[in-house]
């Protein structure tokens, strides 16, 4: 065996290998930040049934039509126009328009919300 | 010659050398890539269950199944806590007639036994027997709409309030035999003051059972809780629920409840407005309080708790919350707040004054 070879089994791991994996771990972790952190507006989510069915921009006007409620995004704000709900609860709550706030219609199991950059993981209020 | 030879061998060592390393490299990277994905990877469920919204944010390797599992535990208490599905333990003893011992299962009668004690200690501020006023004012679920109308009278509402208690007499509870038995036909009960908050603490048991990193629950948009991790919480103005009052850091581990008087309400002819937090007198509660916030670590206590401090006023209420351990924030009509405890409240507008 020569001396290099000798070195390689006693040391498989060079200084310049624990370079390369710093150097790839710093890449790693980089790009999962861009991924995860990626800037974006807001946008209208809406769920029904439990299933997330679209997304919208919040800044661009729209008329959704559901089966049994149409949503309505305008001047930044989102609002339920129709509802064939019994109570109509939906069509009296006031638009929404910041990120972290919703509006719903129980009774057809439909949930529009707004995600997006808020000062706040969540908002809370109301309730028995 | 020889050495030569041996020159050549090494170098086709060396090259084989450097596509180990290369691989190995790969390898890590790859590996780490996993774990990093794995670890923040998000399931985010929003839906509506037993008639209330739900939204989990849940972080973890196994968030998915996770998710899916709290859906059908929640699914399951709906058949034992809901006041509208049929067979459910609370159906069946809402439509039970008088004297008839309704079999119940362990669960329902621990969420009674705990309903009665605080209905005791509040003396009758928390009431889960006030159903039958709830419909009769049309603030139920099933009867609840904002348009105009009369409020019921008040001989209707003296007449129902003799149905309407949770002691130990209007509502029978055997722990030995798991049966309740009603005095009175016309009682009924919902649980709905608490099951918000009850479903927080199923949440945080079942993140447990799954091994999740970090994870938000929200109820109704009035019970949160935030696992594993703080959350930055802003509280809606009870008296203007267009913008919100302050923040709050909630600490890990910790739910947060509120109930507000802005809720459910209507008006009359005259302009009159009657919300849906019942006191004792089976009318609208007059004690000033728009809404509670309540902090702790048990869910089904903080929701209990936030409805009571609302009937019992300031200064009892802060005495409750205070015996039970817990902390928050109470706020008048007049805009004004108090807070409880050490809650760390950043208030963001200007016209409040903390008492
Ligand atoms: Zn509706």
């Amino acid at each position: 065996m020569t001396k290099k070879e000798k070195n390689f089994c006693k040391k498989p791991f060079s200084v310049w290998d624990i370079v390369i994996y710093i150097v790839f771990t710093v890449f790693v972790i980089i790009s999962v930040i861009f991924v995860f952190i990626g800037e974006k507006g807001n946008t209208v989510e809406i769920y029904l049934d439990g299933k997330h069915l679209y997304s919208f921009e919040l800044s661009t006007d729209r008329v959704i039509e559901l089966e049994h409620n149409t949503v309505v995004i305008e001047n930044g704000e989102v609002y339920i126009s129709y509802a064939d709900c019994p109570n109509k609860i939906c069509l009296n709550s006031p638009p929404v328009s910041k990120a972290g706030r919703s509006i719903s219609c129980l009774p057809n199991k439909l949930i529009v919300y707004i995600s997006g950059d808020s000062d706040y993981d969540a908002v809370i209020g109301g309730g028995l | 010659m020889e050495t030569q030879k041996e020159e050549s061998v090494q170098k086709k060592k060396f090259n084989y050398k450097i596509l180990l390393r290369a691989v190995l490299a790969l390898l890590f990277t790859a590996l780490l890539i996993a774990v990093i994905i794995l670890a923040l990877y998000t399931d985010e469920k929003n839906g509506v269950i037993m008639g209330s919204e739900y939204s989990f944010v849940t972080k973890g390797v196994h968030s998915k199944l996770c998710n899916a599992n709290l859906i059908s535990l929640i699914e399951e208490k709906e058949n034992l806590f809901s006041t509208e599905k049929e067979n459910s333990d609370i159906f069946n003893i809402n439509n039970a007639p008088k004297g008839e011992q309704v079999k119940i299962s362990s669960e329902t009668m621990g969420l009674l036994l705990l309903a009665r004690e605080l209905y005791v200690k509040t003396d009758g501020a928390f009431n889960i027997a006030i159903y039958p006023l709830i419909e009769l004012w049309k603030f139920s679920p099933s009867t609840f709409n904002y348009a105009e109308k009369q409020p019921p009278s008040d001989s209707d509402i003296d007449s129902m309030l003799q149905y309407c208690k949770f002691d130990a007499d209007t509502f029978i509870l055997d722990k030995e035999n798991l049966t309740v038995t009603k005095k009175y036909s016309e009682s009924k009960l919902d649980p709905g003051a608490m099951v918000k908050g009850y479903n927080l603490d199923i949440a945080r048991q079942n993140a447990d059972d799954y091994g999740i990193s970090y994870s938000l629950y929200s109820f109704g948009g009035s019970s949160i809780l935030g696992y594993k991790k703080s959350y930055n919480i802003g509280i809606i103005d009870p008296n203007n629920k267009e913008r919100v009052l302050g923040s709050l850091l909630l600490p890990e581990n910790m739910c947060i409840s509120t109930s507000g008087t802005y809720e459910r309400f209507y008006k009359d002819s005259a302009g009159n407005i009657y919300h849906h937090i019942l006191a004792t007198d089976g009318k609208p509660s007059t004690s000033g309080i728009t809404g509670v916030t309540v902090i702790g670590e048990s869910g089904v206590l903080c929701d209990m708790i936030s409805t009571a401090v609302i009937v019992m006023g300031l200064d009892k209420g802060r005495e409750l919350m205070l015996e039970y351990g817990l902390t928050g924030i109470i706020v008048t009509q007049d805009n004004k707040y108090s807070t409880v405890g050490n809650i760390g409240f950043y208030p963001e507008i200007d016209d409040y004054i903390r008492i």
